[in-house]
């Protein structure tokens, strides 16, 4: 095969990588008009298929099923809230075998702890100062500096031996680091839509969440 | 050797007639329009959206009408998911019209709505790869989007692995010039990166695929 002949069938094999299908306009339309707008336009063509939408405005995203996650969002941090009250400071103990624990928190692992506990209370910190920074349209430099520092001490964590022998931190660093990198390089011009992006992750995937229950699991592991 | 040419498209125009019947339901009160000063945004789509802006779903039907298709196409070139890339898109359209009071026009709706796509794919493609590491195991895993990478002759899957292969960075740069016919300035403005590296990275992807294929040449 010549060169040539090379180029034509590259460029051909180019064209069909991954072949879009004809976009569904009216399907996406509806669900996008339904999400910002609010309720669609009610018209008499519409009428016919009013019960198929009133089925959809029950699917995951709706206002409706947001309310409702917000509050079983709000009453989980109320029950890890009451969970360490009852509590109280108990001593660290190895049990590695006790689902639901951080499982690297012996008592030979104190230096670890104390780090970690830190990190987790400032990446708590500064996550939960986002929605503001993202309403004000505008990252603060301070914001992408701090990112920078904690991405550096997550990277350290997640070559430490506490992360080593325990996935469940592994893997909440590893979704910190994703987003810390995120945070570290929003450009300085521009940066707010990437910020709401982020911030918008960030709610859906119950980050900060995540990162409190297990800075309250470390700090007071039983 | 020149081995690969992009694919100019003509940008997509107005093409649908919208039949929008009465309005029973007051739109969502929305901010009044950013200050749209630059020139970049032609006139009738900065008139759109400041309709929009004041809660005009016509308007809004209108501006994605404009862009749906191109960002649909790309999104599914990154993705290979019709489903994901349907969800993408709309994520996207949701997003731009969410913050719309804040794009200022300095760059064209089009590149900034395209850049808001990229982010999503790529934030939104991270997280299912993500979930399905968790859930299944890696013999199981089909990936998102990728073809076969079993031993194939014909050229066209050999690509769409070599393609594959690729960088994340670099393959979207080649994705979107090579295959969507992007600039390297609308390039560079959606991913945030310099033109100098869309240029260079465009010039590694095709490097790469040279390698991929120079078996293929000598055969």
């Amino acid at each position: 095969m010549t060169d040539d002949e090379l180029d034509e069938r590259t460029r051909g094999a180019l064209r069909g990588y991954r072949v879009p299908p004809a976009p569904p306009l009216d399907e996406m339309w509806e669900r996008i008009e339904e999400r910002h707008f609010g309720a669609p336009v009610v018209t008499l063509a519409d009428r016919a298929r009013s019960g198929r939408r009133a089925e959809r405005r029950w699917s995951l995203g709706s206002p409706s099923w947001g309310l409702l996650i917000a509050g079983i969002a709000a009453a989980l941090i109320v029950g890890v809230a009451l969970g360490r009250m009852s509590r109280g400071i108990a001593p660290i103990v190895a049990d590695n075998g006790r689902e639901g624990q951080y499982d690297y928190w012996t008592s030979n692992a104190e230096p670890y702890r104390q780090a970690t506990t830190e990190y987790l209370g400032q990446t708590v910190a500064l996550l939960t100062a986002l929605p503001a920074a993202a309403r004000d349209g505008q990252p603060d430099a301070r914001f992408v500096t701090q990112a920078t520092d904690l991405l550096t001490t997550t990277r350290l964590l997640l070559d430490s031996p506490a992360a080593a022998s325990d996935p469940r931190l592994k893997n909440l660093l590893e979704d910190l680091e994703l987003v810390l990198a995120q945070l570290s390089r929003l450009p300085s011009e521009h940066g707010g839509t990437e910020l709401n992006l982020i911030t918008e992750a960030l709610e859906q995937r119950d980050v900060v969440l995540r990162v409190r229950a297990a800075a309250a699991s470390i700090s007071s592991d039983d | 050797m020149e081995l690969l040419f992009p694919v100019r498209r003509s940008r997509f125009a107005l093409s649908r007639t919208l039949s929008v019947g009465t309005v029973s339901i007051p739109p969502k009160p929305m901010p009044r329009a950013a200050i749209l000063r630059e020139e970049s945004v032609p006139q009738d789509e900065r008139a759109l959206i400041a309709r929009i802006l004041d809660g005009d779903r016509v308007a809004g039907r209108q501006l994605y009408e404009v862009h749906a298709a191109r960002v649909h196409r790309l999104v599914f070139r990154l993705c290979g998911d019709a489903e994901l890339a349907q969800d993408f898109t709309q994520d996207t359209f949701v997003r731009a019209f969410d913050q719309l009071s804040r794009f200022r026009g300095e760059a064209a709706f089009g590149t900034w709505i395209h850049r808001i796509a990229v982010t999503v794919t790529l934030n939104g493609m991270r997280k299912v790869k993500r979930l399905r590491e968790r859930e299944t195991s890696l013999d199981d895993d089909p990936g998102i989007g990728t073809v076969s990478h079993r031993a194939d002759p014909d050229l066209r899957s050999r690509i769409a692995a070599a393609i594959d292969a690729l960088p994340e960075g670099t393959r979207m740069t080649l994705i979107m010039h090579d295959i969507e016919g992007y600039t390297h300035a609308e390039i560079a403005e959606s991913l945030g990166i310099a033109e100098g590296t869309s240029k260079s990275r465009l010039f590694d992807a095709r490097g790469r695929l040279r390698h991929a294929l120079a078996a293929f040449v000598k055969e």
